[in-house]
C-alpha cells in the first residue's frame, strides 16, 4: 500500500515535472520566428541540430521530443527541421538547439556555434549566457530572452525593432 | 525650408551609405509571434501592447469586421472610454474621457502616422480619412495626453489607424452593402505584389445615403443634407535594401455632410488629397524614420445664415531616430517641420492667408531598470510663428501687426510600468499636452450681413496636465480573463471657444478658463469554451468647469463641459464565433447630459441605450453574407440636441480574393 502511494506520488510529480517541462510547437515557432530576425542569418528551411548528453537521460529524452515535434518542420520565413548529436564536432547548422540537461556542452556547443556562424538556442533558462545565446519562452506569455555575452561571442545581431522587444540579459 | 529638406537629404544619404543591419517592423508577424498586438505609438519604439507605458486599447482587423460598423467612429465606439455623438446621419465626433463635442479639437488622428484631423479648425471629420475599414490592421486608442511623441492636438489621446503593410499583407476584396435610410456602399481593395521587393495596395469607396428625418429637434432643415462620400487611397512600399524601405501613400476624398457648427447646422463639403513620402533605415545608428507629406484640403459651407469656403494646406517634414543604446536604455530623436496656411472667402477677408510655421524638436528616454520596472520619458518643445498676409475684413478689430506673434511651448509624458507578477501590471504616468489654437481660432475674419466673426491672434493654446494610476491583472475565475483599471485627475487650462457678444463683434475667439475632470474606468474581459467572448466597460467621470461662458452676464459660449460630459458610461460586448458563423452584439449607455442650443439655453439629453450587433457567415470561396444594425433597439434616440439617431440596419455582401 505504502509502495503504492509512492509510485502514485512519484508518478504524479514525473507527469507534473514533465508538464512544467514540455515544449510545445509554438516554442519552435517562436525560435524559427526569432532566427528569421538575424542579420545575415538563415532563411527558409534549416535542420537545426539538436544537441544532447547521450549520458543524461532528462537530456535525452527531450532530444526525442524536440525531434518529434519539428519533425513535419516548423516556422515560415525559417522553416525548422532537427537531426540529433551527441557531439559538439557533428554540429554543421547555424542553429544548434542545446537540450535540458546538456549543461557540459554548454561552452563547446558556443563556441561551434560561432564558428558555424550560426547560435545557440534552446528552450531551457539555464542554458542562457553559458551556453545559450537565445531561449525562449511561451507560458504564461511570450518572452525571448537574449544574453549579449553569447550573442557577442556568436556575432548574432537581430533587427533593431526586434532587438527592442526582447529581454537581454 | 530648402535648407532644412537639403540637409535631412543629405543625412539619408549618409546614413544610407553607412553599415546597415535588418529590417522594419512588420506588425503580422510581430503579432503573431508575441501572441498580442504590437504598437510603436506609445513611444516610438515598437512594444507589446502590455508593455506600454500608457492607457492604449488595440482594436485588431477582427474587432472591425466583427463590428458590424460601416464607418469608423462606430468601430471606436466598442472601446472603453471613448465617447462618440452623432450629428447627422453620417457625422460623428469622437472623444476619449470626456470633452467631446461638436467639431472636437483634443484628439490626434493618425493613418500611418500622418494627421487625418482636419487643420484649420483642428478637428477631425471621420467620414474624409481615405481607408476601408477592410485595409486596416489595426487601431490604437491611446487615452490622455501624448503631445511629447506625437505633437499638439494629442491632448484627449490619440488614435493612431495603422493599415496593412502592402509589402507584407495580402488584403484583397470588395464588397457592397444596403441599408435602411436608402444606404448603399461599394469598396475594393486590391493588393499586388509587383515583385519580391515592391507591394501595391489600392482602395476606394463611394457611398451615399438618406439624412435622418424623424425628428430635427430644431435642427433647421435647411442645414440638412443626404450625405455623400467617395475614397481614394494608394499605398506602396519598396524594400530599398534588405535594412531599408520606401512608402508613398496618396490618397483623396470627397464629402459632403450636415456637421453642427456652433450649435446649428451647416452643409459641408470637403475635398481632402494628401501625399505622404516616407523612408525607413535600420541603422548602426539606430531606427531611422523620415517622412514629408502634404494634405490639402478644399472646404465649402452653407447655412441659413450664409456660406464661405477655404483652402487649407498643410506640409509636414518629421526625422526621427530610435537607438537602443544598451540592453537597458533606449532613446529616441525627433524633430519636425511644419506649415499651415488657409485662404478663403468667407472665412477669412478674400484673398488674405494666415498661416502658422512650427518647429518642433523632442527626445524619449526609455529605461529597463529590471525584468519587472520600466521607466519611459518624452520631452518636446514646439516654437509656432503665427502670420498672417492680405488685408483684413474692415470690422476686424486687430491689425496685420497683431498676427505678429510667436508660441514656445513644452510638452511631457512620463511614465513607470512595473510588472509586479506574471497576472499583475501597474502603470504610473503623467503628461502635459498642448491644444493649440486652430488657424481659424487665430484668424478667422468673416462679415455676413450683421454677423461678424473674427479670431483672436493672441489666443493661447489650451494647456492639459494629466495623472493616471492604471493597473492590468489577469484573472482565473474568468477563462482568459484581463480586469483592467485606471483613475485618472485631468486639467484643461485656457480652454478655448467661439463666444456670441451683443455687441461687436458678434463672435470672437477666446480663452475662458479652466476645466477639472477625474476619473475611474473599469472593465473585465473574458471568454467561455472556444466560441464566446464578452467584455464589459465601465467609466465614472466627474467636470468641474471654471469657465466664464458669458459676455455681460449673458450666456455666450457652449462650453459647459461638466454638463454635457457623461457621468457614467457602460458597455457591454457579447460575441459569439464558430467556423463560418461569427454572432457579436455591443450595447451600451450613456447617462444623462445638458447640451447647449442654438440660443446658448440648455437642453436635457435624457440617458440612453444604443445596441449594435452583427451576424456573418462566411461560405468556403471566403464570400461573406452579414447583417448588422446600429442603434438596434429604437426607432430613434435623441443623444444630442441634434437630429435623433436612427436605427439601421446593413445588409452586406463581400469576398476575399
Amino acid at each position: 500500500m505504502r509502495l503504492g502511494k509512492t509510485l502514485c506520488i512519484l508518478s504524479t510529480v514525473c507527469m507534473f515535472s514533465f508538464s512544467a517541462y514540455a515544449d510545445t510547437k509554438k516554442d519552435f515557432e517562436t525560435i524559427a520566428t526569432a532566427v528569421g530576425f538575424i542579420d545575415g542569418g538563415p532563411k527558409g528551411a534549416v535542420q537545426m541540430d539538436i544537441l544532447y548528453d547521450a549520458s543524461n537521460a532528462d537530456s535525452t529524452a527531450h532530444a526525442e521530443e524536440v525531434a518529434g515535434i519539428v519533425a513535419g518542420g516548423v516556422g515560415s520565413k525559417v522553416k525548422l527541421t532537427g537531426n540529433k548529436i551527441t557531439s559538439v564536432d557533428a554540429a554543421t547548422s547555424k542553429v544548434i538547439f542545446v537540450t535540458r540537461g546538456a549543461g557540459s556542452l554548454y561552452g563547446a556547443a558556443l563556441a561551434k556555434a560561432g564558428a558555424n556562424g550560426g547560435l545557440t538556442v534552446s528552450t531551457d533558462m539555464a542554458c542562457l549566457g553559458g551556453g545559450c545565446v537565445l531561449v525562449v519562452k511561451t507560458k504564461p506569455s511570450v518572452d525571448i530572452f537574449v544574453s549579449s555575452a553569447a550573442a557577442g561571442k556568436t556575432a548574432t545581431e537581430f533587427a533593431s525593432a526586434f532587438s527592442m522587444m526582447i529581454t537581454k540579459k | 525650408m530648402n535648407k532644412l529638406l537639403l540637409t535631412t537629404s543629405c543625412a539619408l544619404i549618409s546614413l544610407s551609405s553607412s553599415a546597415v543591419m535588418a529590417q522594419s517592423i512588420d506588425y503580422g508577424m510581430m503579432q503573431e509571434l508575441f501572441g498580442e498586438p504590437v504598437t510603436t505609438s506609445a513611444t516610438g519604439k515598437p512594444q507589446r501592447m502590455s508593455d506600454v507605458p500608457v492607457t492604449m486599447e488595440i482594436l485588431t482587423a477582427d474587432d472591425i469586421r466583427r463590428s458590424g460598423a460601416v464607418n469608423l467612429p462606430e468601430v471606436l465606439r466598442q472601446v472603453n472610454g471613448v465617447n462618440v455623438i452623432q450629428s447627422s446621419t453620417q457625422s460623428y465626433d469622437v472623444s476619449i474621457r470626456g470633452y467631446n463635442q461638436p467639431l472636437s479639437q483634443r484628439l490626434l488622428v493618425l493613418v500611418n502616422g500622418r494627421q487625418v484631423y482636419l487643420d484649420h479648425y483642428g478637428y477631425t471629420a471621420w467620414s474624409t480619412i481615405p481607408v476601408q475599414l477592410e485595409e486596416i490592421r489595426q487601431i490604437e486608442v491611446v487615452k490622455g495626453p501624448n503631445t511629447a511623441l506625437f505633437g499638439f492636438n494629442a491632448v484627449s489621446g490619440v488614435i493612431n489607424i495603422v493599415t496593412f503593410n502592402p509589402l507584407y499583407d495580402d488584403v484583397s476584396s470588395a464588397g457592397i452593402t444596403v441599408g435602411t435610410q436608402d444606404f448603399r456602399k461599394a469598396h475594393y481593395v486590391q493588393s499586388l505584389k509587383l515583385s519580391d521587393k515592391i507591394g501595391v495596395r489600392i482602395s476606394a469607396s463611394k457611398r451615399e445615403s438618406d439624412a435622418f428625418d424623424s425628428s430635427l429637434n430644431g435642427f433647421a432643415a435647411a442645414g440638412t443634407v443626404d450625405p455623400e462620400q467617395e475614397s481614394l487611397n494608394l499605398d506602396a512600399m519598396y524594400q530599398m535594401t534588405d535594412k531599408s524601405q520606401m512608402r508613398l501613400e496618396i490618397s483623396g476624398s470627397n464629402v459632403k455632410q450636415t456637421d453642427e457648427i456652433s450649435t446649428a447646422p451647416f452643409v459641408v463639403d470637403y475635398e481632402t488629397k494628401s501625399a505622404k513620402l516616407s523612408y525607413e533605415l535600420d541603422s548602426d545608428w539606430g531606427l531611422i524614420k523620415a517622412s514629408a507629406y502634404k494634405n490639402f484640403l478644399d472646404w465649402g459651407y452653407a447655412s441659413s445664415v450664409g456660406s464661405g469656403n477655404l483652402d487649407n494646406e498643410i506640409l509636414v517634414v518629421q526625422l526621427e531616430d530610435t537607438i537602443q543604446l544598451n540592453d537597458a536604455h533606449t532613446v529616441r530623436l525627433q524633430g519636425e517641420y511644419r506649415e499651415n496656411e488657409v485662404t478663403g472667402a468667407g472665412i477669412v477677408a478674400d484673398g488674405a492667408e494666415i498661416s502658422y510655421q512650427v518647429y518642433a524638436a523632442g527626445g524619449m528616454w526609455n529605461w529597463s531598470i529590471n525584468d519587472a520596472l520600466s521607466w519611459t520619458n518624452a520631452v518636446r518643445i514646439d516654437h509656432l510663428q503665427l502670420d498672417h498676409n492680405g488685408i483684413l475684413t474692415a470690422a476686424n478689430p486687430f491689425s496685420a501687426s497683431d498676427f505678429d506673434r510667436s508660441i514656445t511651448e513644452f510638452s511631457y509624458n512620463s511614465g513607470v510600468v512595473w510588472k509586479a507578477s506574471e497576472n499583475d501590471t501597474f502603470r504610473l504616468s503623467t503628461a502635459r499636452g498642448l491644444e493649440v489654437p486652430s488657424l481659424l481660432g487665430y484668424g478667422l475674419d468673416a462679415v455676413s450681413g450683421p454677423v461678424t466673426i473674427v479670431g483672436k491672434p493672441d489666443l493661447d493654446p489650451a494647456i492639459v496636465t494629466n495623472y493616471e494610476l492604471a493597473w492590468d491583472r489577469k484573472v482565473d475565475f474568468v477563462e482568459n480573463g484581463l480586469f483592467r483599471a485606471a483613475v485618472f485627475h485631468q486639467k484643461t487650462q485656457d480652454v478655448k471657444t467661439l463666444q456670441s457678444s451683443l455687441t461687436f463683434p458678434v463672435y470672437n475667439s477666446d480663452n475662458i478658463g479652466d476645466s477639472t475632470s477625474y476619473g475611474i474606468e473599469a472593465s473585465l474581459d473574458g471568454s467561455v469554451g472556444e466560441n464566446f467572448d464578452w467584455g464589459l466597460g465601465y467609466i465614472y467621470q466627474k467636470t468641474n468647469d471654471d469657465l466664464d461662458n458669458t459676455v455681460a452676464g449673458v450666456q455666450s459660449s457652449a462650453k459647459e463641459y461638466e454638463k454635457r460630459n457623461p457621468e457614467h458610461q457602460l458597455k457591454l460586448k457579447l460575441g459569439y464565433h464558430n467556423g463560418a458563423w461569427e454572432a457579436d452584439a455591443l450595447a451600451y449607455y450613456a447617462s444623462g447630459t445638458e447640451h447647449t442650443t442654438a440660443d446658448f439655453s440648455f437642453d436635457d439629453v435624457d440617458g440612453y441605450i444604443g445596441v449594435n450587433a452583427r451576424v456573418g457567415y462566411t461560405f468556403d470561396n471566403d464570400v461573406t453574407l452579414a447583417v448588422s444594425a446600429m442603434n438596434a433597439q429604437s426607432a430613434s434616440v435623441e443623444t444630442t440636441p441634434n437630429p435623433d439617431v436612427e436605427r439601421r440596419m446593413f445588409v452586406s455582401l463581400s469576398k476575399k480574393f
